[in-house]
């Protein structure tokens, strides 16, 4: 399984659009980075600035979409081609096949949050204290959570359509749906329902890119407030570490229930 | 050899391989009752069959017959109904790198190199020497890119690939697509040698013809049915032979059609295409020289086209 990750690692890490995702990613993290010290004269970590909070979002939608749509088109294009037919037959099982796919796909997400936070990191190096050092590194490891979420979402599209057309209309789709719709749906409902706070809880845990962002901002706040009710809820409800653990779970559920559909997927549907 | 008379077809089974397996050498690869359907429509319905090891068997039929169907079965990258034994164990609970798949028009990706995809399918190898290195100049150079190759180059690279390890089935779905005569030469001398080697070996051809050097049977399938496996010998003495006649100005050539050792007619532009069987070729010139036809407007062979045919009146 691992050969066949880094296969597929080096020949999308190689595809052009992969290279502009994680430069232009890497170039945007930058930017918002120097707007950040222009603006605010630091980005100021050790609280939630706007910086930190516009670094956070690109962070989770930018890779998360690239995981998705590339853990989509890496498993439709493996069928198509018959490279995944190929190696089944020499004896990977459906979970190796599955597993290298997301392996290789969450890598060069990472590549690109890496190279993205790398590049902030030169930007904000010297502006902020070393004491904001580990929300900086929580904040990466959030952001790669998420992105592994995703690229698991892709593989699960990957599995479920037949062309790649396909595969990059519904990967997109999903991801919107996780970026923006989810959103949309409960601030509208949320209102008519007069939905409570375990309502609210119910529908971060529902989303992973919006569990991971509250996942982050508890980080970069211990106290909540930012988050409002729903950060105040969590905290009184689970304290600051079981509301970490509780969405760090919610989070390692949303890689392994997708992989674990596109495992029982593809044991049914011919390669 | 023997033929059972079934509505709509002719089977021959292949009572060698039978008894081969009756008095103890045990097949290869068996497979019983494979089935293949996509929602109604029945893809693949072939009889039960085995093959002993060290052969190759062509599996040739017409688009659509369910050759890949069967291969991809075979490979157990198509689901079915049925049971396939790889030395009388189920397939799937062979020893990875036994079974070796090239699929049909296989695209591997642009930005991997020749290296690249021969060391990722070294690691499926089951951990295992090559049993036969390919012929120098096969393999394209290694720090290529797969993008930059032409078709051929990326097919001999596929077919290394393919054929790494120690495979003790090898399933290759149009292996000679793209490639040049060298090319073809060299692979059907890899396939003897892995033959050689012990090694049972299914291609997929929409022909015979470019298999007959090193094919040992044949499994013809039409409609997903096997109508027949056998010797590649009484597979040739099945093919209908075609007799063309030049037609003169003005004639239909209809008066021809109806010629007694005549299996089906066909007209292609000037010419009439009469197929018959081997054996009734020349009962068939004879009637047509009974009906005047003179040895000059008449050539033999060429299924697709007279002008690949031999003229009767030349040797």
């Amino acid at each position: 399984m691992i050969a066949l990750a880094g296969f597929h690692f080096r020949t999308i890490a190689r595809g052009r659009s992969s290279l502009v995702a994680v430069i232009g990613f890497a170039v945007a993290t930058g930017i918002v980075a120097l707007l950040g010290l222009d603006s605010f004269r630091q980005l100021g970590l050790g609280a939630v600035s706007p910086a930190a909070v516009a670094v956070l979002n690109l962070a989770l939608l930018l890779p998360t979409a690239l995981g998705a749509l590339i853990g989509a088109l890496t498993v439709t294009a493996g069928r198509e081609t018959g490279l995944l037919a190929m190696i089944r037959a020499r004896g990977l099982s459906i979970a190796g096949l599955i597993g290298a796919a997301w392996l290789a796909v969450t890598g060069v997400a990472w590549l690109a949050l890496v190279a993205g936070f790398g590049l902030a990191a030169l930007v904000v190096a010297g502006n902020v204290p070393l004491g904001d050092m580990p929300a900086f590194v929580g904040l990466l490891i959030v952001t790669m959570a998420a992105a592994a979420t995703a690229s698991a979402v892709g593989v699960l599209v990957g599995t479920a359509v037949r062309t790649r057309l396909q595969a990059a209309l519904v990967a997109l789709a999903a991801w919107f749906v996780l970026a923006v719709g989810l959103d949309l749906v409960v601030v509208g409902l949320g209102v008519f329902l007069r939905a409570g706070e375990p309502a609210l809880l119910a529908a971060v845990l529902a989303n992973p890119l919006q569990a991971a962002r509250v996942l982050a901002l508890l980080l970069l706040d211990a106290s909540g407030s930012v988050l409002g009710p729903v950060g105040a809820y969590l905290l009184m409800r689970f304290d600051h570490l079981g509301a970490v653990a509780l969405l760090a779970v919610d989070l390692a559920a949303w890689i392994g229930a997708p992989l674990g559909g596109a495992i029982l997927l593809l044991r049914h549907r011919d390669l | 050899m023997s033929a059972i008379e079934a509505p709509g077809r002719t089977m021959e089974i292949d009572l060698v391989t039978h008894a081969e397996s009756m008095t103890g050498t045990r097949p290869r690869l068996s497979a019983h009752g494979l089935v293949k359907r996509y929602g109604e429509r029945v893809a693949l319905e072939a009889s039960d069959f085995e093959l002993p090891p060290a052969t190759i068997a062509a599996i040739v039929g017409p688009n659509g017959s369910g050759k890949s169907t069967l291969l991809g079965c075979l490979a157990r990258t198509v689901l079915h109904d049925g049971r396939v034994f790889l030395d009388g164990e189920p397939i799937e609970r062979s020893a990875p790198g036994r079974v070796a798949y090239l699929p049909q028009r296989l695209r591997l990706p642009a930005t991997a190199t020749v290296g690249e995809v021969l060391a990722l399918f070294r690691r499926f190898a089951g951990g295992v020497a090559d049993r036969v290195a390919p012929p120098p100049g096969f393999v394209p150079d290694e720090r290529r890119p797969l993008g930059q190759l032409s078709g051929g180059q990326a097919q001999r690279t596929a077919l290394a690939a393919t054929l790494q390890g120690r495979p003790d089935l090898v399933l290759l779905d149009e292996p000679l697509a793209n490639l040049d005569d060298d090319a073809r030469a060299a692979t059907m001398a890899l396939l003897a040698e892995h033959r050689a080697a012990g090694a049972t070996i299914l291609v997929a051809s929409p022909t015979a013809v470019d298999l007959l050097a090193v094919v040992d049977r044949v499994l013809a399938l039409r409609d997903g049915r096997i109508v027949h496996i056998g010797p590649a010998a009484s597979f040739l003495g099945r093919l209908p032979l075609v007799i063309w006649v030049r037609l003169e100005a003005g004639t239909s050539g209809d008066d021809l059609s109806g010629l007694p050792a005549a299996l089906r007619s066909r007209r292609e532009g000037d010419w009439l295409a009469l197929e018959c069987r081997e054996e009734d070729a020349v009962e068939l010139l004879r009637e047509l020289d009974a009906r005047g036809v003179p040895a000059a407007r008449i050539r033999i062979g060429g299924p697709e086209d007279p002008t690949r045919a031999s003229p009767l009146d030349r040797p």
